[in-house]
């Protein structure tokens, strides 16, 4: 045996190859100190049963279609299926190739075998010009194949013999190639494994201790196993596709969903833009509106409807979208205002509701909108809503606009003390607000401050990676 | 008989191509590695050496030159379980004659064997069968 440390290289031919093999520790798992067990015959072959009964057939065939529809993932199933072959006939090496779409080739994805006979699985594949595959899946060839599989040995006394029953050269010449690489392969038996009219694996065989032939009976087992297995396959794939595209649609889903929040924010950043006094404002409304909703968390109305939170995030954003349409020297009026231009400001409600109106998911939020200046008593505008006819959204947006109006600068007033908003809208309980929100509005307060901060948490939470909003308070 | 040297760390894979070209007329040696593999190629000159890279073996370009320098004549065969096009580069200039990328079509693997022994097909279609003891 060559060391490589010799200065005479052993060259090894194929008999001194086989005692090598027989012999060494590599082969076989027991020790080479220990006499070859009973079974193995001194060629290397191993014997693993005797002959093959009829009834064992079916029950091997029982056996293994039964299990097969527990496997998921089709490496357990090929595993398996190599297993049983060989468990229940004596075979020098079994190996089973799949088709891999992205190359384009059946690669060798299980096998067994003692060393040597075994095709180490990923070592080796057969592309589309191979003649085996040719063979399996040209249509013209298919039928002078016995039962769908390739047997060596016949197939080659065919061909000798010249009992071949077509004269036509082209299936001859195929034969004579598969016949070649399944030389190359040491594969006595090919068994197709088709789902409909796809090939989607093959099965090779190597031959049976002591040379002996296959039978009939042990073909057709082969057969039925490997459409079996492509059966199987076949179902892993469909089923690995689905929940690819399952995946995919999920992703999209996201995908539209994240676009259509910054959509609405970059609208609300739009009508801020145009509002010098209240830049930001919409962000702090909305967040604030976030806020008094955790406290009302407790609420059927919110819990039951898992959109609500999200809901009140865009309305938040949206709820100044008619000031749109509001002139700029009434908008930016250094002054106060004409009851004539209030009556313009007081139509933005409107406006913003019905600007949404199209877009029929946002119709809750348009309704919202549209009443986000109603007052709990009915003195509110555009409609005159009262106490519960005016949607919980828009009683929530209303203390938030209104705090946030309080506590900034506006170009007539300063900012009010953070504690005389509160104790304002306190006052207002009832009268302007609805008073569990304000309520809420209190609780929410006395935990936070109402204090905004900018690590996203606040105004971003919908997004998935949370960001922060740059002109905050 | 060509001589060919097949160098592999997996143990199967060096098996079954060893036994592969031993069926059909090749005299065979094996190593596992390059370093196990040189003395090999100094005192025996193999025609052809297989050498496979695996992800396991740490592949380095010198490992292809010092073959080279310890037999010049030697042709060089790679099979490599990466397909980088960059190791292919560095293969095929540091003196390799052919770069496979597993898994590995067999006839090609032959074609270009015999190519490189400019032998023809039918000197691989001999193949020998193992005698009973």
């Amino acid at each position: 045996m060559s060391d490589g440390k010799t200065k005479n290289v052993n060259w090894m031919n194929i008999q001194d190859w086989f005692l090598d093999r027989v012999l060494s520790k590599d082969s076989i798992p027991q020790s080479a100190t220990r006499p070859l067990p009973s079974n193995v015959i001194s060629n290397g072959y191993l014997d693993f049963r005797n002959e093959i009964s009829d009834s064992s057939y079916q029950e091997a065939l029982f056996d293994a279609s039964r299990s097969m529809i527990r496997f998921k993932k089709p490496h357990r199933l090929i595993r398996m299926i190599d297993k049983i072959i060989n468990r229940k006939v004596g075979v020098t090496h079994s190996a089973i190739l799949i088709y891999d779409k992205d190359r384009r080739s059946y690669v060798l994805v299980d096998s067994r075998g003692q060393d040597g006979n075994k095709i180490p699985p990923g070592f080796v594949r057969l592309d589309l010009k191979s003649p085996i595959v040719e063979l399996f899946r040209d249509q013209a060839t298919a039928p002078f194949l016995d039962s769908g599989v390739l047997y060596y040995r016949d197939l080659k006394w065919i061909l000798e013999s010249g009992q071949l029953l077509t004269k036509n050269e082209y299936v001859h010449n195929k034969l004579r190639m598969a016949l070649k690489e399944m030389e190359l392969l040491d594969a006595e038996l090919c068994v197709p494994c088709f789902f409909k009219k796809d090939l989607l694996g093959i099965l090779l065989l190597g031959k049976k201790q002591a040379n002996k032939s296959f039978s009939r009976g042990e073909m057709s087992l082969f057969a039925t196993l490997a459409n079996d297995a492509a059966m199987a396959l076949a179902n892993a794939g469909l089923i690995e596709s689905l929940r690819r595209k399952v995946d995919e649609v999920e992703h999209l889903y996201e995908k539209e969903h994240q676009l259509f929040i910054s959509t609405a924010f970059t609208l609300a950043k739009a009508v801020d833009a145009r509002d010098i006094y209240t830049h930001g404002h919409t962000e702090r409304v909305t967040g604030y509106c976030r806020l008094i909703a955790e406290e009302l968390s407790h609420l059927q109305e919110i819990r039951m409807d898992s959109r609500f939170k999200e809901m009140l995030y865009i309305t938040g954003l949206l709820h100044d979208i008619g000031k749109i349409g509001i002139p700029d020297s009434i908008l930016n009026k250094n002054g106060k205002l004409t009851s004539q231009e209030r009556k313009i400001v007081e139509k933005h409600p409107e406006i913003g509701a019905n600007i949404l109106l199209p877009i029929k998911e946002l119709k809750e939020v348009a309704k919202c909108v549209r009443s986000h200046q109603e007052w709990h008593n009915g003195n509110g505008y555009p409609d005159g809503l009262k106490k519960d006819e005016i949607p919980l959204m828009s009683r929530i947006v209303s203390i938030a606009d209104a705090f946030d109006a309080m506590t900034s600068d506006r170009p007539y007033r300063k900012r009010k003390d953070v504690k005389v908003a509160v104790e304002e809208i306190k006052d207002c309980s009832g009268t302007q607000f609805n008073p569990q929100v304000v309520e809420a509005f209190l609780k929410a307060f006395s935990k936070t401050g109402m204090s905004l901060q900018c690590d996203g948490n606040n105004l971003s939470f919908l997004y998935s990676n949370k960001e922060c909003f740059n002109d905050l308070v | 008989m060509a001589k060919i040297l097949v160098i592999d760390s997996e143990r199967e894979a060096r098996n079954f191509t060893c036994r592969f070209f031993s069926e059909r007329h090749f005299d065979v040696a094996w190593a596992g590695d390059v370093l196990e593999a040189l003395p090999i190629v100094k005192d025996g000159h193999p025609d052809i050496v297989v050498l496979c890279i695996n992800t396991d073996a740490p592949w380095d370009i010198e490992a292809l030159k010092s073959i080279k320098e310890a037999n010049p004549q030697t042709r060089i065969i790679i099979i490599s379980s990466d397909d980088d096009i960059d190791i292919m580069q560095k293969a095929l200039q540091s003196g390799a004659v052919a770069f496979l990328s597993k898994p590995i079509l067999l006839s090609e693997l032959i074609d270009i064997v015999l190519r490189n022994l400019k032998k023809n097909r039918r000197y691989f279609e001999m193949k020998i069968e193992p005698k009973n003891e």
